[in-house]
C-alpha cells in the first residue's frame, strides 16, 4: 500500500495529539488530583502509538507506547508528581523530534536511551524538560548562499561550478541559479544563487569559501530559525473541512448550474426582467460561496495558542517566576494566513510579560474576541507596567528621539517607543526574550496584516498590548479614495473616521499644517504629496481620512471620497511584495486595478523611519 | 532553432526568446501604481491577474516607451512583470548555436549576447539582469 498518501494525515493527527498533551500535562502539574485530565492525556498517548504502529514508525510507536504505560500507572494512581510530569514532557519532547524526522524523510532518531529510563522510577533524577525553544531546533538548517565572481576571471563557468562542488559537499543543494547543466552548457554566468541543506553555519561556509579569490562577492543569509509554533504550523499544509461543508458546497455548486441555465436560456430569449432575477441571484449565489470558502481558511485562535501554557510554564521555571496563564476565546477564528503570520509575535509578547512584566508572582491573560468585522487579540499581564518617564528617558539616552521630542510626548505615545527597533527596557539581558529585540517585529507583523497594535500601560498595575486585526487577509473592506484622479484604497481597519472640513478650520503650527478636531490639534498630512503627485488647486472644503500612525492620529487629506467596499486582495509578486507603503492590488467589477496603501509604511519611508509625525 | 521576438529600444534591435513571453497584450488600460518609482509605468489586468508594467527602454537608459496599450507579458516563472518597448516585431527563427556571447563588461546594458540574423545585429535581453536592476532600484 502506498502509505505517503496517509502520511501527511497521521504527522497532522499526530502533532494535534501531541500539543493536546503538552497542554494537559501543563494543566495536570497545576492540579495533580485530577483524575479526568489524566484519562484525556493516557487517551491522547494511546492514539498516537495506534497511529504510529500502523504507519509502521516503529521508534515512535515503541515511544509513545512507552509514555502510554506509564500514563496507565499513574491513572490507576490516581496522581502524579512534578518531577514525572518534566520525564513525560521530555518524552513529548522527543517524539516532536521524531515526527519531524518523518516529516523530512529521515529514519527515525532512535529512542533507546529514554527508553532505558523507566519513566515511573525516573522520579528523583530526571532533569528538567528543555525549554521547547531549545527542543525543536533542527540539526540542520538552510543556508542562502549568493556569490559573484570577479569581471577579469577567464572561464567563469568553470569556477562556478568547482564552487559548487565545493557547496554541494557540505550538504545538499536544493536550489541552484543558475542550474548547473546550464553552467555546464557553457552559459556565461558569473554569480550562482544557492539554497544548501546544511549542519555547518554561515560562518564556516564563508570561511571554507574563502580560500577561493575569484569571488568578488560573497552574501550568506542565516536563516532565522524557526520557533517552535512556527513549525508546527508550517508542517500543517493539510486542511481538514467538515463533511457539513461540503456538502453546503455540492449544493451551491447545483444552484450555480441551474442559474447558470437560467441566465442562458434569459439572454436567448431577450427577456430583460429574468435576466435581471437571474443576475440576482447570481450575487446572492456567490456572496454565499464567498462566505462558504472563507471558512474552510477559518481556523481557531487556539492553533496558535495552544501550546502557550508550555511555553510559560517552561519560561516561568527558567526565570524563577510564579506564573499563572490563563486563555481566553481560544475558538474566536481567523484567516489561518493571518494566524500563520501571529505566531512569532504571540510568542514574543507573551516572552516579554514574562520577563519585563511579571515580577515575582503574576498572571497574564491572552483573550481574543471579536469586535465587529474585526479579531482583536490581547496579551495582558498585572506586573510591574511601564513607566513613561522611563521609556522617555531611555529612547533619549539611546538616541532614538531628541530631549525636545520626549518633552511634549504624551504618554499613551511613550509606550510606542518599545516599538522602535533597538529600544529595550530590560536592564539586562534575559535568557527568553534577549535584547528587547522583538516588538518592533511584532509591530511590523501585525501592519503587514492590516492590523494596529495598541499598548496600555500604568505603573504597577500591568501592561496590555492589544491587537486589531482583520478577519481575512485575501478579502477586506476599504475605502477607496481619489487622489489626482486616480484611485487608492486604504485598508478600513486603518480608518477612523472621514471627515470634510472647511479650509478655514486649518492652521499653521510651525511648518506644519494642523487642525483642530474634538478639542485636539491634529497634524494634516497630504496624500497627493506622499505619493510624488502635483499640488491641488486651493478647496474650500477639504476630504481628510482620519487615521492612525506612530501611535498618534493623523488626518490625511484627499481629492475626495469614492465609497467603501469588500476587496479580494492579489499580493503583489517580487520584489514589489516588499516595497514598503504598499499593501497589494485588487481588482474592480468594471475590471480596473486599485492598489491599497499601508498608511504607516508610506509615512515611514517619507520620513526615513523618524517616530513622530 | 528557437524562436525570438525581436522589438526595438532607441536605435537597438533586442529581442527575448518566445518562451519567457506570456503573451503579448493588446489595448491594455495602464493604472496608477503608487509608491514605484518612475521606471513603472502602472499596473495591468491580465485575465483577472494584476500585473506591473516596466518601461523597458526607461529602465536602460534610452528614451521613455511611447504612451501605447502593448505589452510583453513576461512568464511569471521567470518575471511577473510586462514590458513596455518601442517597437514590436515579428517572430524569428534563429540558430542560437552561433549566438555571440557578451563579456559582459557593460551589465547595466543587460544584453546575454548577440545574435547574428540576416545581417542584422539583435541583442539578447538578459532577464535576470534586468530583474536585479529593478531590485536595486526598489531599495
Amino acid at each position: 500500500m502506498d502509505m505517503t498518501k496517509y502520511k501527511a494525515m497521521f504527522l497532522s493527527e499526530s502533532r494535534e495529539h501531541l500539543q493536546k498533551m503538552a497542554t494537559l500535562l501543563v494543566e495536570i502539574e497545576a492540579n495533580p488530583q485530577n483524575s479526568a485530565s489524566l484519562d484525556a492525556l493516557f487517551r491522547e498517548a494511546h492514539s498516537i502509538k495506534g497511529m504510529a504502529a500502523s504507519m509502521g514508525y516503529q521508534q515512535t510507536a515503541n515511544l509513545a507506547h512507552q509514555l502510554e504505560d506509564s500514563l496507565d500507572h499513574f491513572r490507576q494512581l490516581g496522581q502524579i508528581d512534578s518531577a514525572t510530569i518534566d520525564r513525560l514532557l521530555a518524552g513529548t519532547d522527543l517524539l516532536a523530534r521524531l515526527l519531524e524526522d518523518i516529516h523530512a524523510d529521515r529514519t527515525e532518531r532512535s529512542t533507546a536511551a529514554f527508553l532505558a529510563v523507566p519513566i515511573a522510577a525516573a522520579t528523583q533524577a530526571a532533569p528538567i524538560a528543555a525549554p521547547i525553544s531549545a527542543a525543536t531546533l533542527p540539526q540542520t538548517s538552510e543556508q542562502q548562499i549568493r556569490l559573484s565572481l570577479h569581471e577579469s576571471i577567464a572561464a567563469p563557468g568553470a569556477r562556478l561550478l568547482v564552487l559548487l562542488k565545493q557547496l554541494e559537499s557540505l550538504g545538499q543543494i536544493l536550489a541552484c541559479q543558475p542550474e548547473k547543466n546550464r553552467i555546464l552548457s557553457g552559459g556565461n554566468y558569473r554569480k550562482l544563487d544557492v539554497r544548501l541543506k546544511t549542519s555547518v553555519t554561515g560562518a564556516e561556509i564563508k570561511e571554507r569559501l574563502k580560500v577561493y579569490s575569484e569571488i568578488s562577492q560573497l552574501d550568506i543569509q542565516e536563516p532565522k530559525p524557526p520557533t517552535a509554533l512556527g513549525a508546527a504550523m508550517a508542517g500543517s499544509t493539510t486542511v481538514r473541512i467538515p463533511t457539513e461543508l461540503l456538502d453546503r458546497f455540492i449544493h451551491l455548486t447545483g444552484e450555480l448550474m441551474t442559474n447558470r441555465y437560467m441566465l442562458h436560456s434569459a439572454a436567448q430569449q431577450k427577456n430583460w426582467l429574468s435576466l435581471n432575477e437571474g443576475l440576482g441571484q447570481l450575487a446572492r449565489l456567490v456572496k454565499n460561496l464567498h462566505h462558504q470558502v472563507l471558512k474552510v481558511r477559518m481556523m481557531p485562535v487556539e492553533t496558535v495558542t495552544a501550546r502557550l501554557p508550555r511555553l510559560v510554564r517552561d519560561l516561568a521555571r527558567t526565570s524563577n517566576k510564579e506564573i499563572h496563564l490563563e486563555l481566553e476565546g481560544s475558538g474566536i477564528e481567523l484567516d489561518r494566513a493571518i494566524l500563520e503570520e501571529l505566531t512569532d509575535p504571540l510568542v514574543h509578547m507573551v516572552r516579554n510579560a514574562v520577563d519585563h512584566g511579571i515580577e515575582h508572582r503574576g498572571t497574564i491573560v491572552v483573550r481574543a474576541w471579536r469586535q465587529r468585522d474585526q479579531v482583536m487579540l490581547q496579551v495582558a499581564d498585572n506586573g510591574r507596567g511601564m513607566d513613561p518617564q522611563a521609556l522617555r528617558r531611555q529612547a533619549v539616552n539611546k538616541g532614538l528621539i531628541t530631549p525636545a521630542q520626549a518633552q511634549i510626548m504624551r504618554d499613551y505615545e511613550s509606550f510606542q517607543l518599545v516599538c522602535l527597533p533597538g529600544f529595550s527596557t530590560a536592564p539586562q539581558v534575559t535568557a527568553t526574550s534577549g535584547r528587547g529585540v522583538g516588538m518592533d517585529v511584532v509591530k511590523a507583523a501585525v501592519e503587514k496584516l492590516g492590523g494596529v497594535l495598541h499598548i496600555e500601560s500604568a505603573p504597577q498595575q500591568g501592561t496590555r498590548m492589544t491587537l486589531k486585526l482583520p478577519l481575512s487577509v485575501a478579502i477586506l473592506k476599504a475605502l477607496l479614495v481619489r487622489v489626482d484622479e486616480k484611485l487608492v484604497a486604504i485598508p478600513l481597519t486603518r480608518v477612523l473616521q472621514t471627515l470634510e472640513i472647511d479650509s478655514a478650520q486649518i492652521q499653521m503650527s510651525g511648518k506644519h499644517r494642523v487642525f483642530s478636531h474634538h478639542e485636539e490639534l491634529l497634524p494634516l498630512v497630504s496624500l497627493r504629496k506622499i505619493l510624488d503627485l502635483p499640488n491641488p488647486q486651493a478647496a474650500l472644503q477639504i476630504s481628510v481620512v482620519l487615521t492612525e500612525a506612530f501611535g498618534r492620529k493623523v488626518g490625511l487629506v484627499v481629492d475626495g471620497f469614492a465609497g467603501q467596499r469588500e476587496v479580494f486582495v492579489q499580493s503583489l509578486p517580487a520584489p514589489l511584495d516588499h516595497l514598503k507603503g504598499l499593501g497589494g492590488g485588487t481588482i474592480l467589477g468594471d475590471g480596473s486595478i486599485v492598489f491599497l496603501l499601508d498608511i504607516q509604511g508610506i509615512l515611514e519611508r517619507r520620513r526615513g523611519g523618524e517616530p513622530k509625525v | 532553432m528557437t524562436q525570438l521576438l525581436p522589438f526595438t529600444l532607441g536605435a537597438e534591435r533586442y529581442a527575448l526568446k518566445l518562451t519567457s513571453i506570456q503573451e503579448v497584450v493588446d489595448g491594455a488600460q495602464l493604472h496608477y501604481l503608487p509608491v514605484t518609482p518612475a521606471t513603472f509605468l502602472g499596473a495591468i489586468n491580465v485575465h483577472g491577474q494584476v500585473v506591473p508594467v516596466v518601461d523597458l527602454p526607461l529602465l536602460l537608459g534610452f528614451d521613455p516607451a511611447p504612451v501605447c496599450q502593448r505589452f510583453l507579458v513576461l512568464s511569471p516563472q521567470i518575471l511577473s512583470l510586462a514590458l513596455a518597448v518601442h517597437q514590436l516585431e515579428s517572430v524569428i527563427n534563429v540558430d542560437l548555436q552561433h549566438l555571440a556571447l557578451m563579456q559582459s563588461d557593460e551589465p547595466q546594458n543587460c544584453i546575454a549576447g548577440v545574435v547574428h540574423w540576416h545581417e542584422k545585429m539583435i541583442n539578447l535581453l538578459d532577464l535576470e539582469q534586468v530583474g536585479h536592476i529593478i531590485e536595486t532600484q526598489l531599495k
